[in-house]
Protein backbone atom coordinates (compact mmCIF):
# COMPACT_ATOMS: atom_id res chain seq x y z
CA UNK A 1 0.00 0.00 0.00
CA UNK A 2 2.69 2.70 0.96
CA UNK A 3 4.83 1.72 -2.59
CA UNK A 4 1.90 1.98 -4.47
CA UNK A 5 1.07 5.36 -2.84
CA UNK A 6 4.27 6.18 -3.88
CA UNK A 7 4.36 5.09 -7.17
CA UNK A 8 0.57 7.53 -7.29
CA UNK A 9 2.22 10.41 -5.71
CA UNK A 10 5.16 9.97 -8.27
CA UNK A 11 2.63 9.88 -10.84
CA UNK A 12 0.77 12.62 -10.01
CA UNK A 13 4.27 14.66 -9.94
CA UNK A 14 5.08 13.62 -13.87
CA UNK A 15 1.56 14.47 -14.87
CA UNK A 16 1.77 18.02 -13.49
CA UNK A 17 4.90 18.54 -14.41
CA UNK A 18 4.00 17.56 -18.35
CA UNK A 19 0.46 19.31 -17.13
CA UNK A 20 2.71 22.36 -16.61
CA UNK A 21 4.78 22.28 -19.67
CA UNK A 22 1.74 21.98 -21.81
CA UNK A 23 0.23 25.04 -20.40
CA UNK A 24 2.29 27.40 -21.28
CA UNK A 25 -0.12 30.07 -22.66
CA UNK A 26 0.51 32.95 -25.82
CA UNK A 27 -1.50 35.59 -27.11
CA UNK A 28 -1.33 37.98 -30.22
CA UNK A 29 -3.03 41.27 -30.32
CA UNK A 30 -2.66 42.62 -34.14
CA UNK A 31 -3.70 45.83 -35.78
CA UNK A 32 -2.83 46.08 -39.34
CA UNK A 33 -4.02 48.68 -41.72
CA UNK A 34 -7.50 50.00 -40.93
CA UNK A 35 -8.81 49.07 -44.94
CA UNK A 36 -7.91 45.29 -44.08
CA UNK A 37 -10.87 43.25 -43.61
CA UNK A 38 -11.19 39.54 -43.92
CA UNK A 39 -9.80 36.31 -42.16
CA UNK A 40 -6.72 35.41 -40.35
CA UNK A 41 -5.27 32.21 -39.87
CA UNK A 42 -2.69 31.59 -37.18
CA UNK A 43 -0.09 28.09 -38.03
CA UNK A 44 2.12 26.32 -36.02
CA UNK A 45 2.33 22.71 -34.53
CA UNK A 46 1.43 22.00 -30.44
CA UNK A 47 2.92 18.67 -29.58
CA UNK A 48 3.42 16.91 -32.71
CA UNK A 49 0.05 18.34 -34.07
CA UNK A 50 -0.30 20.96 -37.12
CA UNK A 51 -2.33 23.92 -35.37
CA UNK A 52 -4.33 26.29 -37.39
CA UNK A 53 -6.52 28.99 -35.92
CA UNK A 54 -8.49 31.47 -37.74
CA UNK A 55 -10.57 34.51 -36.96
CA UNK A 56 -11.83 37.66 -38.54
CA UNK A 57 -9.86 40.45 -39.05
CA UNK A 58 -12.31 43.91 -38.93
CA UNK A 59 -10.43 47.35 -39.83
CA UNK A 60 -7.13 45.39 -39.34
CA UNK A 61 -7.34 44.16 -35.75
CA UNK A 62 -7.68 40.78 -34.95
CA UNK A 63 -6.45 38.32 -32.11
CA UNK A 64 -5.38 35.01 -31.25
CA UNK A 65 -4.81 32.74 -27.92
CA UNK A 66 -3.01 29.25 -27.51
CA UNK A 67 -1.28 27.19 -25.85
CA UNK A 68 2.87 26.34 -26.52
CA UNK A 69 4.81 23.41 -25.29
CA UNK A 70 7.83 25.63 -26.20
CA UNK A 71 8.48 28.14 -28.40
CA UNK A 72 7.34 27.65 -32.01
CA UNK A 73 8.20 29.01 -35.47
CA UNK A 74 4.32 29.93 -36.68
CA UNK A 75 3.01 32.09 -39.63
CA UNK A 76 -0.15 34.48 -39.89
CA UNK A 77 -2.30 34.00 -43.57
CA UNK A 78 -4.27 36.47 -44.32
CA UNK A 79 -7.74 36.39 -46.84
CA UNK A 80 -9.00 39.67 -47.70
CA UNK A 81 -12.84 39.58 -47.92
CA UNK A 82 -12.20 41.31 -51.58
CA UNK A 83 -11.24 37.99 -53.32
CA UNK A 84 -9.37 39.84 -56.09
CA UNK A 85 -6.58 40.32 -53.74
CA UNK A 86 -3.89 38.23 -52.72
CA UNK A 87 -3.35 36.46 -49.77
CA UNK A 88 -0.86 37.84 -47.57
CA UNK A 89 1.72 36.18 -44.94
CA UNK A 90 4.06 36.84 -42.19
CA UNK A 91 6.73 34.37 -40.60
CA UNK A 92 7.21 34.57 -36.72
CA UNK A 93 8.06 32.62 -33.49
CA UNK A 94 5.44 32.11 -31.08
CA UNK A 95 6.86 32.74 -27.23
CA UNK A 96 4.42 31.65 -24.49
CA UNK A 97 3.77 35.39 -24.10
CA UNK A 98 1.58 38.65 -25.03
CA UNK A 99 2.62 39.16 -28.68
CA UNK A 100 1.50 42.19 -30.54
CA UNK A 101 1.32 42.30 -34.31
CA UNK A 102 1.48 46.33 -35.86
CA UNK A 103 1.41 47.54 -38.85
CA UNK A 104 -0.28 50.62 -40.79
CA UNK A 105 -1.04 48.20 -44.44
CA UNK A 106 -0.49 44.77 -45.29
CA UNK A 107 0.39 42.16 -42.69
CA UNK A 108 3.56 40.82 -44.42
CA UNK A 109 4.95 44.75 -43.76
CA UNK A 110 3.52 44.83 -40.06
CA UNK A 111 5.93 44.49 -37.00
CA UNK A 112 6.19 41.08 -34.46
CA UNK A 113 7.02 41.80 -31.31
CA UNK A 114 6.98 39.92 -28.11
CA UNK A 115 9.10 37.34 -26.11
CA UNK A 116 13.10 36.54 -27.25
CA UNK A 117 12.66 33.85 -30.16
CA UNK A 118 10.74 36.58 -31.97
CA UNK A 119 13.98 39.07 -31.13
CA UNK A 120 15.98 36.66 -32.61
CA UNK A 121 13.88 35.57 -35.77
CA UNK A 122 14.05 39.48 -36.57
CA UNK A 123 18.03 39.21 -36.33
CA UNK A 124 18.53 36.50 -38.63
CA UNK A 125 16.17 37.98 -41.08
CA UNK A 126 17.77 41.68 -40.98
CA UNK A 127 20.52 39.91 -41.68
CA UNK A 128 19.01 38.59 -44.93
CA UNK A 129 17.37 41.37 -45.91
CA UNK A 130 20.38 42.79 -48.23
CA UNK A 131 20.36 39.24 -49.92
CA UNK A 132 16.84 39.47 -50.28
CA UNK A 133 17.21 43.08 -52.44
CA UNK A 134 19.36 41.29 -54.09
CA UNK A 135 17.86 38.66 -55.40
CA UNK A 136 14.81 40.45 -56.36
CA UNK A 137 17.54 42.75 -59.12
CA UNK A 138 18.90 39.11 -60.05
CA UNK A 139 15.24 37.91 -60.67
CA UNK A 140 14.45 40.63 -62.72
CA UNK A 141 17.64 40.57 -64.67
CA UNK A 142 17.02 36.48 -65.15
CA UNK A 143 13.83 37.45 -66.70
CA UNK A 144 15.19 39.90 -69.48
CA UNK A 145 17.30 37.27 -69.89
CA UNK A 146 15.29 34.47 -70.77
CA UNK A 147 13.10 37.14 -72.77
CA UNK A 148 15.89 37.70 -74.93
CA UNK A 149 16.76 33.99 -75.07
CA UNK A 150 20.56 34.80 -73.87
CA UNK A 151 21.61 31.55 -72.42
CA UNK A 152 24.99 32.76 -71.48
CA UNK A 153 23.57 35.63 -68.82
CA UNK A 154 21.24 32.94 -67.94
CA UNK A 155 24.02 30.99 -67.19
CA UNK A 156 25.77 34.01 -65.22
CA UNK A 157 22.89 35.20 -63.35
CA UNK A 158 21.93 31.75 -62.06
CA UNK A 159 25.36 31.46 -60.49
CA UNK A 160 25.57 34.25 -58.77
CA UNK A 161 22.04 32.97 -57.54
CA UNK A 162 23.41 29.90 -56.70
CA UNK A 163 26.07 32.69 -54.48
CA UNK A 164 23.27 34.61 -52.95
CA UNK A 165 22.17 31.24 -51.29
CA UNK A 166 25.29 30.23 -50.22
CA UNK A 167 25.75 33.30 -48.32
CA UNK A 168 22.02 33.02 -47.27
CA UNK A 169 23.01 29.36 -45.96
CA UNK A 170 26.13 31.09 -44.12
CA UNK A 171 24.44 33.53 -42.15
CA UNK A 172 22.40 30.65 -40.81
CA UNK A 173 25.24 28.57 -39.92
CA UNK A 174 27.03 31.77 -38.36
CA UNK A 175 23.33 32.03 -36.22
CA UNK A 176 23.24 28.01 -35.41
CA UNK A 177 26.98 28.20 -34.09
CA UNK A 178 26.23 31.33 -31.95
CA UNK A 179 23.05 30.36 -30.16
CA UNK A 180 23.01 26.95 -28.72
CA UNK A 181 20.51 27.53 -26.48
CA UNK A 182 18.11 29.22 -28.86
CA UNK A 183 15.05 27.33 -29.88
CA UNK A 184 14.93 29.77 -33.06
CA UNK A 185 18.83 28.52 -33.78
CA UNK A 186 17.33 25.21 -33.33
CA UNK A 187 14.03 24.87 -35.49
CA UNK A 188 16.11 26.34 -38.41
CA UNK A 189 18.76 23.63 -37.52
CA UNK A 190 16.00 20.95 -37.67
CA UNK A 191 15.00 21.55 -40.81
CA UNK A 192 18.20 19.77 -41.95
CA UNK A 193 17.71 16.50 -40.49
CA UNK A 194 13.83 16.09 -42.41
CA UNK A 195 14.23 13.09 -45.04
CA UNK A 196 17.37 10.26 -44.73
CA UNK A 197 19.47 11.73 -42.37
CA UNK A 198 22.57 11.30 -42.30
CA UNK A 199 23.74 10.81 -38.53
CA UNK A 200 27.58 11.66 -38.97
CA UNK A 201 27.10 14.73 -40.27
CA UNK A 202 24.06 15.53 -37.97
CA UNK A 203 24.74 13.83 -34.92
CA UNK A 204 27.68 16.03 -33.65
CA UNK A 205 25.49 19.67 -34.85
CA UNK A 206 22.78 18.23 -32.51
CA UNK A 207 25.17 17.41 -29.73
CA UNK A 208 26.31 21.54 -30.24
CA UNK A 209 22.78 22.37 -28.67
CA UNK A 210 22.27 23.09 -25.27
CA UNK A 211 20.22 20.56 -23.01
CA UNK A 212 17.41 22.64 -22.69
CA UNK A 213 16.77 22.84 -26.60
CA UNK A 214 17.91 18.96 -26.83
CA UNK A 215 14.52 18.51 -24.58
CA UNK A 216 12.18 20.03 -26.50
CA UNK A 217 9.72 17.71 -28.41
CA UNK A 218 11.50 18.33 -31.09
CA UNK A 219 14.16 17.66 -29.92
CA UNK A 220 13.46 14.29 -28.17
CA UNK A 221 12.26 13.27 -32.11
CA UNK A 222 15.67 13.95 -33.65
CA UNK A 223 17.34 12.48 -30.70
CA UNK A 224 15.52 9.47 -31.24
CA UNK A 225 15.97 9.79 -35.45
CA UNK A 226 19.50 9.57 -35.08
CA UNK A 227 19.58 7.15 -32.83
CA UNK A 228 17.67 4.52 -35.09
CA UNK A 229 20.03 5.90 -38.07
CA UNK A 230 23.50 5.46 -35.91
CA UNK A 231 22.46 1.90 -35.79
CA UNK A 232 21.90 1.78 -39.50
CA UNK A 233 25.11 2.74 -40.41
CA UNK A 234 27.41 0.31 -42.63
CA UNK A 235 29.26 -2.60 -40.43
CA UNK A 236 25.86 -2.93 -38.06
CA UNK A 237 23.76 -5.52 -38.57
CA UNK A 238 20.57 -5.06 -40.36
CA UNK A 239 17.58 -5.32 -38.00
CA UNK A 240 15.50 -8.68 -38.64
CA UNK A 241 11.82 -8.43 -39.42
CA UNK A 242 9.39 -10.47 -40.47
CA UNK A 243 6.57 -9.80 -43.52
CA UNK A 244 3.92 -11.82 -45.59
CA UNK A 245 4.95 -12.02 -49.10
CA UNK A 246 1.88 -11.97 -52.01
CA UNK A 247 0.99 -15.53 -51.29
CA UNK A 248 0.86 -14.67 -47.55
CA UNK A 249 3.94 -16.65 -46.63
CA UNK A 250 5.83 -15.09 -44.03
CA UNK A 251 9.49 -14.36 -45.09
CA UNK A 252 12.26 -12.80 -42.71
CA UNK A 253 15.21 -11.08 -43.62
CA UNK A 254 16.99 -13.64 -41.54
CA UNK A 255 16.14 -16.51 -43.57
CA UNK A 256 17.89 -14.77 -46.74
CA UNK A 257 21.49 -15.09 -44.80
CA UNK A 258 24.09 -16.66 -46.97
CA UNK A 259 22.63 -13.81 -50.15
CA UNK A 260 24.13 -10.76 -50.47
CA UNK A 261 20.22 -8.74 -49.83
CA UNK A 262 19.09 -5.14 -51.47
CA UNK A 263 16.31 -4.48 -49.21
CA UNK A 264 14.22 -1.78 -50.95
CA UNK A 265 11.59 -0.10 -48.70
CA UNK A 266 9.34 1.95 -51.27
CA UNK A 267 5.63 3.19 -52.15
CA UNK A 268 4.09 3.70 -55.57
CA UNK A 269 3.19 7.47 -54.91
CA UNK A 270 6.65 9.21 -55.68
CA UNK A 271 6.78 11.28 -59.03
CA UNK A 272 8.06 10.12 -60.65
CA UNK A 273 8.07 6.63 -59.93
CA UNK A 274 9.39 5.10 -63.07
CA UNK A 275 13.08 6.01 -62.24
CA UNK A 276 12.66 3.67 -59.39
CA UNK A 277 10.89 0.56 -60.44
CA UNK A 278 13.60 0.79 -63.30
CA UNK A 279 16.40 0.91 -60.99
CA UNK A 280 14.81 -2.38 -59.26
CA UNK A 281 14.39 -3.78 -62.41
CA UNK A 282 18.39 -3.33 -63.79
CA UNK A 283 19.62 -4.67 -60.62
CA UNK A 284 17.37 -7.57 -60.83
CA UNK A 285 18.63 -8.00 -64.38
CA UNK A 286 22.31 -7.55 -63.78
CA UNK A 287 22.64 -9.77 -61.05
CA UNK A 288 19.80 -12.38 -61.86
CA UNK A 289 23.09 -15.12 -61.80
CA UNK A 290 24.89 -13.58 -58.53
CA UNK A 291 23.92 -14.44 -55.25
CA UNK A 292 21.49 -11.65 -54.87
CA UNK A 293 18.52 -10.86 -54.09
CA UNK A 294 16.27 -7.97 -53.83
CA UNK A 295 13.66 -7.84 -50.86
CA UNK A 296 10.46 -5.51 -51.54
CA UNK A 297 8.67 -4.04 -48.80
CA UNK A 298 6.14 -2.29 -50.42
CA UNK A 299 3.89 0.57 -48.13
CA UNK A 300 0.51 1.66 -48.63
CA UNK A 301 -0.19 5.27 -48.55
CA UNK A 302 -3.30 7.30 -47.00
CA UNK A 303 -6.15 8.05 -50.16
CA UNK A 304 -4.54 6.52 -52.88
CA UNK A 305 -5.93 3.95 -54.83
CA UNK A 306 -2.65 1.61 -55.99
CA UNK A 307 -3.56 -2.15 -55.12
CA UNK A 308 -0.07 -3.49 -54.41
CA UNK A 309 -0.60 -6.61 -56.64
CA UNK A 310 -0.82 -4.57 -59.54
CA UNK A 311 1.56 -2.24 -58.76
CA UNK A 312 3.81 -5.14 -58.73
CA UNK A 313 2.63 -6.19 -62.42
CA UNK A 314 2.81 -2.57 -63.66
CA UNK A 315 5.56 -1.76 -62.66
CA UNK A 316 7.51 -5.63 -63.93
CA UNK A 317 8.65 -6.32 -60.31
CA UNK A 318 8.27 -9.73 -60.70
CA UNK A 319 11.55 -11.68 -61.49
CA UNK A 320 12.86 -14.76 -59.43
CA UNK A 321 15.52 -12.41 -57.61
CA UNK A 322 13.24 -10.36 -56.65
CA UNK A 323 10.90 -11.09 -52.91
CA UNK A 324 7.95 -9.29 -52.71
CA UNK A 325 6.49 -8.50 -49.02
CA UNK A 326 4.36 -5.55 -47.68
CA UNK A 327 4.04 -4.15 -44.58
CA UNK A 328 1.31 -3.71 -42.46
CA UNK A 329 1.64 -0.09 -41.26
CA UNK A 330 0.42 3.14 -43.75
CA UNK A 331 3.81 5.33 -44.81
CA UNK A 332 2.35 8.60 -44.58
CA UNK A 333 1.28 8.73 -40.53
CA UNK A 334 3.33 10.63 -38.72
CA UNK A 335 2.80 9.96 -35.59
CA UNK A 336 4.92 7.38 -33.42
CA UNK A 337 1.99 5.14 -32.40
CA UNK A 338 0.91 4.58 -36.31
CA UNK A 339 4.31 3.26 -37.23
CA UNK A 340 5.07 -0.16 -37.30
CA UNK A 341 8.27 -2.62 -36.18
CA UNK A 342 9.75 -1.91 -39.50
CA UNK A 343 9.07 1.25 -39.82
CA UNK A 344 10.65 2.10 -36.37
CA UNK A 345 13.60 0.27 -36.25
CA UNK A 346 14.53 1.69 -39.95
CA UNK A 347 13.56 5.30 -39.60
CA UNK A 348 10.57 5.23 -42.39
CA UNK A 349 8.64 8.07 -42.80
CA UNK A 350 6.61 9.45 -45.39
CA UNK A 351 10.24 12.05 -46.58
CA UNK A 352 11.92 8.92 -46.20
CA UNK A 353 9.89 6.17 -47.93
CA UNK A 354 12.22 4.97 -51.00
CA UNK A 355 15.63 3.68 -50.12
CA UNK A 356 17.36 0.62 -50.34
CA UNK A 357 20.40 -0.78 -48.30
CA UNK A 358 23.17 -3.86 -49.10
CA UNK A 359 23.35 -6.65 -47.20
CA UNK A 360 26.24 -9.10 -46.51
CA UNK A 361 25.61 -12.60 -46.56
CA UNK A 362 26.30 -12.47 -42.91
CA UNK A 363 23.25 -9.98 -42.15
CA UNK A 364 25.66 -6.68 -42.37
CA UNK A 365 24.83 -3.29 -43.93
CA UNK A 366 27.43 -2.68 -46.51
CA UNK A 367 25.56 0.15 -48.01
CA UNK A 368 22.61 2.24 -45.92
CA UNK A 369 21.79 4.20 -49.46
CA UNK A 370 22.23 3.06 -52.90
CA UNK A 371 21.67 6.03 -55.50
CA UNK A 372 18.47 4.60 -57.03
CA UNK A 373 18.64 7.39 -59.58
CA UNK A 374 22.36 7.46 -60.93
CA UNK A 375 23.71 4.53 -61.00
CA UNK A 376 22.90 2.10 -58.22
CA UNK A 377 24.64 -1.33 -60.13
CA UNK A 378 27.89 0.66 -59.99
CA UNK A 379 27.15 1.57 -56.51
CA UNK A 380 26.16 -2.60 -55.27
CA UNK A 381 29.28 -3.78 -57.51
CA UNK A 382 31.62 -1.40 -55.43
CA UNK A 383 29.54 -2.13 -52.24
CA UNK A 384 30.40 -5.83 -53.13
CA UNK A 385 34.22 -4.90 -53.96
CA UNK A 386 33.83 -6.14 -57.40
CA UNK B 1 -32.84 -16.39 -82.80
CA UNK B 2 -31.95 -13.25 -80.39
CA UNK B 3 -29.73 -15.38 -78.45
CA UNK B 4 -27.73 -16.02 -81.18
CA UNK B 5 -27.22 -12.79 -82.31
CA UNK B 6 -26.10 -11.68 -78.51
CA UNK B 7 -23.40 -14.53 -78.63
CA UNK B 8 -22.42 -13.44 -82.45
CA UNK B 9 -22.47 -9.74 -81.06
CA UNK B 10 -20.21 -10.78 -77.96
CA UNK B 11 -17.90 -13.24 -80.04
CA UNK B 12 -17.35 -9.85 -82.31
CA UNK B 13 -16.83 -8.08 -79.40
CA UNK B 14 -14.08 -9.98 -77.75
CA UNK B 15 -12.41 -10.48 -80.94
CA UNK B 16 -12.10 -6.76 -81.12
CA UNK B 17 -11.15 -6.72 -77.80
CA UNK B 18 -8.26 -9.31 -78.14
CA UNK B 19 -6.79 -7.34 -81.30
CA UNK B 20 -6.53 -4.10 -79.67
CA UNK B 21 -4.67 -5.57 -76.38
CA UNK B 22 -0.89 -6.10 -76.71
CA UNK B 23 1.38 -6.46 -74.10
CA UNK B 24 2.64 -3.52 -72.29
CA UNK B 25 5.91 -3.02 -72.12
CA UNK B 26 7.30 -2.32 -68.65
CA UNK B 27 11.18 -2.87 -68.09
CA UNK B 28 12.90 -1.45 -71.37
CA UNK B 29 17.02 -1.25 -70.66
CA UNK B 30 20.07 -1.35 -72.51
CA UNK B 31 20.37 -5.58 -73.71
CA UNK B 32 16.45 -5.70 -73.57
CA UNK B 33 15.14 -6.80 -76.81
CA UNK B 34 12.59 -4.82 -78.78
CA UNK B 35 10.72 -5.65 -81.91
CA UNK B 36 7.69 -3.60 -81.92
CA UNK B 37 7.36 0.15 -82.75
CA UNK B 38 5.37 1.71 -80.40
CA UNK B 39 2.07 3.43 -82.67
CA UNK B 40 2.98 7.24 -83.66
CA UNK B 41 1.64 9.26 -86.23
CA UNK B 42 4.21 9.08 -89.04
CA UNK B 43 4.96 13.14 -90.49
CA UNK B 44 7.94 11.65 -92.68
CA UNK B 45 9.26 8.62 -94.22
CA UNK B 46 8.05 5.21 -94.22
CA UNK B 47 5.65 4.03 -91.14
CA UNK B 48 8.47 2.04 -89.01
CA UNK B 49 5.69 -1.02 -87.29
CA UNK B 50 8.70 -3.10 -86.59
CA UNK B 51 12.07 -3.17 -85.74
CA UNK B 52 13.67 -5.06 -88.65
CA UNK B 53 16.50 -7.14 -87.09
CA UNK B 54 18.92 -6.72 -89.96
CA UNK B 55 18.88 -2.83 -89.44
CA UNK B 56 20.70 -0.36 -87.33
CA UNK B 57 18.43 2.55 -86.11
CA UNK B 58 18.99 5.14 -84.23
CA UNK B 59 16.35 7.00 -82.61
CA UNK B 60 16.16 10.24 -81.70
CA UNK B 61 14.10 11.84 -78.81
CA UNK B 62 13.42 15.42 -79.24
CA UNK B 63 10.41 18.36 -78.66
CA UNK B 64 9.91 21.34 -80.35
CA UNK B 65 10.54 23.22 -77.58
CA UNK B 66 14.02 21.37 -76.73
CA UNK B 67 16.74 23.73 -77.07
CA UNK B 68 19.30 21.12 -76.95
CA UNK B 69 17.71 18.93 -79.06
CA UNK B 70 17.55 21.30 -81.67
CA UNK B 71 20.84 22.30 -81.42
CA UNK B 72 22.18 18.37 -82.26
CA UNK B 73 20.12 18.22 -85.28
CA UNK B 74 22.52 19.37 -87.98
CA UNK B 75 25.23 17.10 -86.21
CA UNK B 76 22.50 13.81 -86.50
CA UNK B 77 21.67 14.87 -89.84
CA UNK B 78 25.37 15.02 -91.08
CA UNK B 79 25.85 11.52 -89.80
CA UNK B 80 22.94 10.28 -91.76
CA UNK B 81 24.10 11.55 -95.00
CA UNK B 82 27.36 9.68 -94.15
CA UNK B 83 25.67 6.71 -93.41
CA UNK B 84 22.93 6.63 -95.95
CA UNK B 85 21.90 2.92 -96.75
CA UNK B 86 23.42 1.50 -93.46
CA UNK B 87 21.62 3.32 -90.60
CA UNK B 88 18.17 4.53 -90.61
CA UNK B 89 17.81 7.71 -88.32
CA UNK B 90 14.58 8.14 -86.52
CA UNK B 91 13.19 11.39 -85.38
CA UNK B 92 11.04 10.99 -82.83
CA UNK B 93 8.56 13.94 -81.35
CA UNK B 94 8.16 13.53 -77.83
CA UNK B 95 6.35 15.67 -74.99
CA UNK B 96 4.73 18.25 -77.54
CA UNK B 97 1.01 18.29 -77.39
CA UNK B 98 0.37 20.53 -80.83
CA UNK B 99 0.81 17.65 -83.75
CA UNK B 100 0.44 21.40 -85.80
CA UNK B 101 3.12 23.20 -84.17
CA UNK B 102 5.04 20.01 -84.56
CA UNK B 103 4.20 19.78 -88.53
CA UNK B 104 4.95 23.18 -88.78
CA UNK B 105 8.34 23.29 -87.27
CA UNK B 106 9.44 20.30 -89.38
CA UNK B 107 8.33 22.18 -92.42
CA UNK B 108 10.97 24.80 -91.61
CA UNK B 109 13.56 22.56 -90.65
CA UNK B 110 13.52 19.41 -92.70
CA UNK B 111 17.13 20.14 -93.87
CA UNK B 112 18.59 18.98 -90.58
CA UNK B 113 16.12 16.53 -89.21
CA UNK B 114 15.90 12.68 -89.84
CA UNK B 115 13.98 11.19 -92.89
CA UNK B 116 11.69 9.11 -90.51
CA UNK B 117 9.83 11.84 -88.34
CA UNK B 118 7.11 11.00 -85.95
CA UNK B 119 5.06 12.27 -83.83
CA UNK B 120 4.28 10.06 -80.54
CA UNK B 121 2.01 12.46 -78.21
CA UNK B 122 1.69 13.34 -74.59
CA UNK B 123 1.66 11.11 -71.43
CA UNK B 124 -1.36 8.67 -72.08
CA UNK B 125 0.34 8.26 -75.86
CA UNK B 126 1.60 4.71 -76.88
CA UNK B 127 4.69 5.76 -77.14
CA UNK B 128 5.03 7.29 -73.76
CA UNK B 129 3.47 4.22 -72.32
CA UNK B 130 5.63 1.90 -73.78
CA UNK B 131 8.67 3.92 -74.11
CA UNK B 132 9.52 6.62 -72.38
CA UNK B 133 7.76 5.12 -69.13
CA UNK B 134 9.93 1.56 -68.94
CA UNK B 135 12.77 3.28 -69.67
CA UNK B 136 12.38 5.72 -67.23
CA UNK B 137 12.85 8.57 -70.16
CA UNK B 138 11.66 12.04 -68.41
CA UNK B 139 14.21 14.09 -70.07
CA UNK B 140 15.74 14.79 -73.74
CA UNK B 141 17.93 14.80 -75.73
CA UNK B 142 17.83 10.93 -75.41
CA UNK B 143 18.70 8.84 -77.91
CA UNK B 144 18.24 5.07 -78.35
CA UNK B 145 20.51 2.70 -80.91
CA UNK B 146 18.73 -0.15 -81.48
CA UNK B 147 20.80 -3.18 -83.78
CA UNK B 148 19.39 -7.12 -83.88
CA UNK B 149 16.28 -6.36 -82.85
CA UNK B 150 18.19 -5.23 -79.43
CA UNK B 151 18.48 -1.99 -77.20
CA UNK B 152 22.12 -1.49 -77.18
CA UNK B 153 22.77 1.75 -76.02
CA UNK B 154 20.90 4.58 -74.08
CA UNK B 155 22.60 7.96 -74.95
CA UNK B 156 22.46 11.25 -76.28
CA UNK B 157 23.06 13.11 -79.63
CA UNK B 158 26.56 14.52 -78.42
CA UNK B 159 28.17 10.77 -78.04
CA UNK B 160 27.36 10.19 -81.21
CA UNK B 161 30.22 10.74 -84.42
CA UNK B 162 31.54 8.65 -87.13
CA UNK B 163 33.77 6.34 -85.41
CA UNK B 164 31.09 5.20 -82.83
CA UNK B 165 28.16 4.23 -85.82
CA UNK B 166 31.35 3.01 -87.56
CA UNK B 167 31.88 0.19 -85.00
CA UNK B 168 28.23 -0.28 -85.29
CA UNK B 169 28.08 -1.17 -88.91
CA UNK B 170 31.38 -3.71 -88.18
CA UNK B 171 29.07 -5.29 -85.96
CA UNK B 172 31.89 -4.36 -83.09
CA UNK B 173 29.78 -2.54 -80.86
CA UNK B 174 30.05 -2.72 -77.22
CA UNK B 175 28.92 0.69 -74.96
CA UNK B 176 32.51 0.65 -73.44
CA UNK B 177 34.02 0.64 -76.84
CA UNK B 178 31.85 3.62 -78.18
CA UNK B 179 32.34 5.45 -74.96
CA UNK B 180 36.34 5.20 -75.62
CA UNK B 181 35.39 7.23 -78.50
CA UNK B 182 34.07 10.06 -77.55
Amino acid sequence: MKHLSKIFVLATLLLSATGLFAQNNFSINGQIGNDQNGMMTLSYVFNQNQILDSVAVTNGKFSFTGKLAEPVYAYLMFKPTDKKTNPDYLEMYLDPTAITVAGTSKVSTAEAKGGPSMIEFRSVMDAYKPLVVKGDALNKEMAKAKEEDDNEKGKEIADRLMKLKDERTAIQEAFIKSHPDSYVAFSLWARRTQGFIDPVKLAPEFDAFSARVKNTVDGKIIAEKLAVAKKLLPGNVAPNFTLNDVSGKPVSLASLKGKNVVLFFWARNYVPFEPVSFAMNRISRQFKDENLVLLSVYYDTPNTSYEWKSVLEESALTAANIINVKDVALLGNYSATDKSEVMKVYGISAEAGIHAYLISPEGKILIRAIDLYKDPVADIKKGLGK
Amino acid sequence: MNRKILITAVCGLLLFLASNVRAQVTFLDEGEKVDRYPIVTWLKGAPIEHFDKDKIYVLELWATWCKPCIAAMPHLSALQAKFKGQIVFIGQNVMDDDIEKVKSFIAKNEKIMSNHLAYGGMQDSDFSKNWMKPSATFAIPRTFIIQNNTLVWMTEPTALNERVLQLLVDKKFSIEAAKKLK
